[in-house]
């Protein structure tokens, strides 16, 4: 006998045609899994709060223009913060602790260079309470709060004295490390967004205090740019320098002949880059600095960069005259210094060892120890020690009058002064519509050490979808079994012939291949980076994901809350919680 | 049917012996039928193989007990005592060894053949491997096989150093040492 | 063409003949050497399929399923402990009537533990729902495997085909190897008609109330039965095309016998042996093989064995608090026999001891002087133990 089975496979064995989609497994669950996105502990520790797990997810997946449209959320000055920020980022980098830290600002730097403006679609948000706002100095505060302004949807108008725009990443950082074809490309992202930047107009001079009243509100963020005399004798010989003047003529593209040697004081970033140009510009250079070299204020790779190079350090030694000699040079006396008792600054004070001097012969001697505030245009009860006072809005003791930057008392960073113009901005918008920052600012932290969002902002603000606020992923919640070790990749770099030989820009980024491998070691901490894990080990099917439209979702009429998601997840962003 | 079992150490190519002359016996359209002991194959282990073979299919799907042919690749695993109980009356015996016939004498009921297979091995490059060496012993001392189809059979089976294992193949086939039964008193 | 290979390798030849798309297994002593031939293939491109290397033996019974399901041919290895292991997904594959090709490569179950031949694997997956074939050499374990797809592909039920360990996988004979062009003419393409379909989603394996359950068991067994005539049917086919056949059961000198010697797998080429030497000592003793088990060809082996007085069954493998098990099934297929032969059970070859011929005379002349019914197994030792 032979069975024929061929008409119909009913014949065979049943087959469904239905869906068991009807049956709703989800109920059957005490717990269900909840994505938790965390901010990242280098977020936290990014003044500007750049997101940086997520624009090194999309870096990873080659996806380089919404990498940085993602940081142009939060920050106008990838290109420059990618060269020159000191990355507090990256020693709170959870890799670190397993293997090394990510290079994150070398990516920053990687997705500005792999990218043009052109993918960039930024347009300021309509606004009805659209006000004039006056910025005062267009360095990265004064651009960054009229960039924030200008994407609330404000009209911003920038006042800078000098004849181009950019202040300390214009006229203070050299050439070899900032080129200014990458600021000029971020200045103009920001004039298109419809901001006026008038060069050549003084405050105090051609425009008055008071005219600035006229605007609704004002951001005075006029830097630091006048260096502090060391006020010692014969400081007034023409061979000695004042290192903000020095760099301003340098990137004037002003010839200067300093001589065969040169030195140096102070030990700060401005020290750095005057003794590395110094060496550019033809000579022996050498720094001297009162206290040690663990405690100078410097950017330890810019010091790093300078012994590379050959610039030589003097430590604990302070100038206390400098006079000319009859051959032209000058010889400077040193008073020897000894480390004392931490001081104000928390560092060790440095006392005069008794009866010790010094005395070095050099060509020139260029004075680097720190920056004040030119401040004679402003009415005195704002000032306090030479200093902008404002209160945590930012908001000085004027009326609509906010201030930010070098001028006033924060750490004398890029970043820093990008993350004041930030708060500045939505302190002024917030101001404009007649609300307390009280209020607000709390609502869009980047973690808990003041950083702010300005997505978050603008979410809240224009749609009313306030964001919860986000812990820091602690490292115990990342899931290092899903990790290879790998060590840090780190930059190209010019041989040191080459480097000394003119201003070319000395750190050459990541090649395609390295900054690929770079972005691919981020752990992303509390933000899914849609690796699939969940999705894989998923026993019920029941988990969607979509890496485009960044969406991860769980079909909860069918999730029995077995946690194998919350388990498999590399970066700790699912939770399982308890359905009540 | 001849019954005939491999005695030797792993690695000294006794089960591979077994399979080359399986080869050559079906190379010649006979009906060989080959297995090694299951499982001990370690190196320096006692190992054996065993071949049957006969002009027509074989049925039998047991061990070998009492085989016709007995060939030792190593002295220490010369047992007399079992070699007598074991090996059929008229049975042949194949060693490898240095030591002349006046070592083998409980063996003389048996034929039997000598041969320096070892050196010869070592001679031809093979270090230790003495299955070439040994085949072209047994071609000598039983006649069953051509020494032609020895080598074919060689070449399918011993892919490397054929050079070699055919010079072994030869010299053995020479030097063997035969030596006829002794009629017990 | 003639070959010389172990048993093993004749079953990896049959499986690249039939051209089987899909083979999923995981490696087992003695089962391996196909596993790793089908590999050598796969990696030189000899074999026109891939090897599915899964992470247990019920992930690849539960890989060829689906595969099968897909409407391809598909194949497993596996031995012992392995085919224990996939117990579940054997019922799985009968129950969604899938053509599955297995080889069994007949090895002890621990505990002890070793890895030598006994049917008891494979005879304790009687009631899974598949076909069974037991087979005396390599021969006809490439030949059973080719007949086993043209089979199973017909009736939706999957096929194993068993072979001893060592005795037949591991035993290097000459083995005629079929042309391609045979092979593709003998057996046709697959068709599975309750394959999956990409345009009418379904899912298979669904709940059913009792009577639809007992309504589609109550089907495969009409398929299952269906297997006895087909199974002779295509051995005619096979042995028209090929030149060899093997029958369901094969009777050797039995009609003149007072002693019949059932047998399956390789005691029965021994078992041959000891016969004809019995008859050339003037016994009169008869050999009957049995090569499928499942189906059991009750009819077949009732038509052969009638009017024989005295039944010796000898099985490799033992169910305890039973017996041996293809003497359990052989009594209860006789139960209807208007002979009421005297069955008695010899358990021989246990855990990989040898049988040779001089056991199989001893069972022989052990029942010529029996003459009451015995229920309980006999154990065949060697002399002196």
């Amino acid at each position: 006998m032979k069975m024929d089975f061929r008409h119909s496979s009913e014949l065979v064995i049943p087959i469904s045609y239905g869906s068991t989609e009807v049956i709703e497994t989800g109920r059957w669950g005490f717990q269900k899994p909840e994505t938790v996105l965390m901010t990242a502990p280098c977020q936290e520790a990014c003044p500007a709060g750049n997101p940086i797990p997520q624009f090194l997810y999309l870096a990873a997946e080659g996806r380089y223009d919404e990498a940085l449209r993602a940081l142009l959320r939060e920050n106008p000055f990838p290109g420059v913060c990618g060269r020159v920020c000191f990355h507090p980022c990256e020693a709170r980098c959870h890799r670190a602790r397993y293997d090394e830290s990510v290079s994150i600002c070398a990516m920053e730097r990687y997705v500005f260079d792999a990218t043009s403006d052109r993918s960039v679609d930024i347009r300021p948000h309509r606004n009805h309470h659209s006000k004039q706002v006056a910025v005062v100095g267009s360095g990265p505060a004064g651009l960054s709060c009229a960039y924030f302004l200008g994407l609330l949807g404000h009209q911003v108008t920038v006042f800078e004295a000098r004849t181009e725009p950019g202040g300390v990443m214009r006229w203070g950082i050299p050439e070899y490390r900032l080129p200014k074809s990458v600021l000029k490309r971020e200045v103009r992202r920001i004039v298109n967004l419809g901001i006026e930047i008038k060069t050549g107009v003084k405050v105090g001079g051609d425009l008055s205090f008071d005219q600035l009243m006229d605007f609704d509100a004002v951001f005075l963020s006029p830097g630091a740019g006048s260096s502090l005399p060391l006020k010692i004798d014969g400081e007034a010989l023409k061979a000695v320098w004042r290192g903000k003047e020095l760099l301003e003529r340098i990137n004037s593209g002003g010839r200067i002949r300093l001589g065969r040697e040169v030195i140096v004081i102070g030990g700060g970033n401005t020290a750095m880059d005057v003794a590395r140009s110094a060496l550019r510009l033809g000579s022996r250079v050498t720094v001297a600095y009162r206290r040690s070299r663990d405690e100078m204020p410097a950017i330890q790779e810019e010091i790093r960069e300078a012994e590379e190079e050959g610039v030589r350090f003097e430590f604990l030694i302070q100038p206390v005259r400098v006079s000319l000699l009859k051959n032209g040079r000058l010889a400077v006396k040193f008073q020897r210094m000894k480390l004392g008792k931490p001081d104000q600054s928390k560092r060790p004070k440095p006392i005069p060892v008794e009866g010790g001097f010094v005395k070095l012969e050099a060509d020139a001697l260029v004075e680097a120890v720190g920056e004040a505030v030119e401040w004679s245009w402003i009415p005195q009860r704002l000032m306090s020690r030479g200093l902008i006072d404002v209160g945590p809005s930012l908001l000085t003791a004027q009326d609509k009058v906010f201030a930010g930057g070098d001028a006033i008392d924060q750490p004398r960073t890029v970043v820093t002064a990008i993350a004041s113009g930030k708060k500045a901005a939505i302190s002024i918008d917030l101001y404009l519509r007649g609300l307390s920052s009280d209020d607000f600012l709390s609502r869009i932290e980047v973690g808990n050490q003041g950083s702010l969002s300005m997505e978050a902002y603008i979410a809240g603000i224009e749609q009313g979808r306030w964001p919860e606020v986000k812990d820091v992923v602690p490292y115990e919640r990342i899931n290092t079994l899903y990790f290879e070790p790998s060590g840090r990749i780190r930059e190209r770099k010019l041989s040191r012939d080459k480097a000394v030989k003119g201003f070319s820009e000395v750190n050459r980024g990541f090649s395609p291949n390295q900054a690929h491998a770079s972005a691919s070691r981020c752990f992303t901490c509390g933000t899914c980076n849609y690796c699939s894990n969940c999705y894989f080990f998923c026993p019920e099917g029941v988990i969607s994901l979509d890496p485009l439209l960044q969406s991860r979702a769980v079909d909860l009429e069918h999730c029995k809350g077995c946690g194998t998601c919350a388990r498999a997840c590399p970066r700790g962003v699912v939770e399982m919680r308890e359905v009540s | 049917m001849i019954e005939i079992k491999f005695k030797g150490r792993g690695g000294q190519g006794a089960v591979i012996a077994s399979e080359v002359l399986g080869r050559a016996f079906f190379l010649e359209g006979r009906y060989p039928q080959c297995f090694s002991l299951f499982g001990g194959e370690r190196r320096g282990a006692p190992v054996a193989g065993f071949l049957r073979v006969d002009d027509e299919p074989i049925l039998l799907k047991c061990q070998i007990k009492n085989p016709n042919q007995l060939i030792i690749f190593d002295l220490s695993l010369i047992d007399e005592e079992e070699i007598l109980q074991e090996v059929k009356p008229e049975g042949e015996i194949l060693i490898n060894t240095s030591l002349g016939i006046d070592s083998f004498r409980r063996l003389r009921r048996f034929r039997i053949g000598l041969v320096d297979a070892g050196l010869i091995a070592r001679n031809a490059g093979l270090g230790a491997t003495l299955n070439t060496a040994m085949l072209g012993a047994y071609a000598r001392l039983t006649s069953l096989v051509r020494m032609e189809t020895l080598i074919e059979a060689v070449k399918a089976v011993v892919p490397a150093k054929i050079e070699a294992n055919v010079r072994a193949l030869r010299e053995a086939n020479e030097q063997t040492a035969v030596y006829e039964r002794e009629i017990e008193k | 063409m003639k070959e010389f290979m172990t048993g093993n390798h004749a079953i990896a030849h049959a499986v690249k003949l039939c051209r089987t798309p899909l083979i999923a297994a995981y490696p087992i002593t003695p089962q391996t050497p196909i596993y790793e031939k089908l590999s050598e293939w796969e990696a030189s491109g000899q074999l026109k399929g891939i090897m599915m290397r899964t992470e247990s033996e019920h992930s690849a019974m539960a890989s060829c399923i689906a595969a099968s399901l897909t409407g391809v041919r598909t194949f497993t290895a596996s031995s012992s402990q392995g085919i224990a292991l996939m117990h579940e997904m054997l019922h799985f594959a009968s129950g969604c009537r899938v053509p599955v090709v297995m080889a069994n490569v007949n090895r002890l179950l621990a505990a002890p533990w070793g890895f030598w031949a006994d049917q008891l694997d494979s005879l304790s997956q009687r009631d899974t729902g598949w076909i069974q074939f037991y087979c005396e050499n390599g021969q006809e374990a490439l030949d059973s495997v080719i007949q086993a797809y043209r089979i199973a592909e017909q009736v939706y039920l999957p096929a194993m085909v068993s072979i001893e360990a060592f005795f037949v996988s591991h035993f290097m004979e000459v083995v005629d190897l079929p042309e391609q062009e045979q092979v593709d003419r003998f057996l046709p393409p697959m068709d599975l008609p309750h394959k999956f379909d990409m345009d009418k989603p379904g899912f298979l394996v669904p709940v059913v109330p009792s009577e639809l359950y007992r309504k589609y068991k109550h089907m495969a067994q009409v398929s299952m039965d269906s297997v006895k005539g087909l199974a002779l049917q295509v051995d005619q086919e096979f042995r028209n095309e090929f030149g060899r056949g093997y029958g369901i059961v094969e009777p050797l000198m039995v009609e003149d016998a007072e002693v019949v010697v059932v047998t399956a797998g390789s005691i029965t080429g021994t078992a041959r042996v000891a016969i004809k030497e019995l008859r050339e000592r003037g016994y009169r003793i008869g050999l009957l093989k049995v090569r499928l088990f499942r189906p059991f060809p009750g009819e077949a082996i009732r038509e052969a064995l009638r009017g024989r007085k005295r039944i010796a069954v000898i099985d490799r493998n033992f169910s305890l608090g039973g017996g041996g098990i293809f003497c359990q099934e052989l009594r209860a297929a006789l139960v209807h026999s208007p002979d009421r032969p005297l069955v008695f059970s010899y358990i021989a070859g246990i855990g990989g001891t040898d049988v040779r011929p001089e056991m199989i005379e001893r069972v022989c002349l052990d029942v010529m002087e029996r003459t009451e019914p015995m229920d309980t197994p006999i154990w065949i030792m060697e002399e002196g133990s």
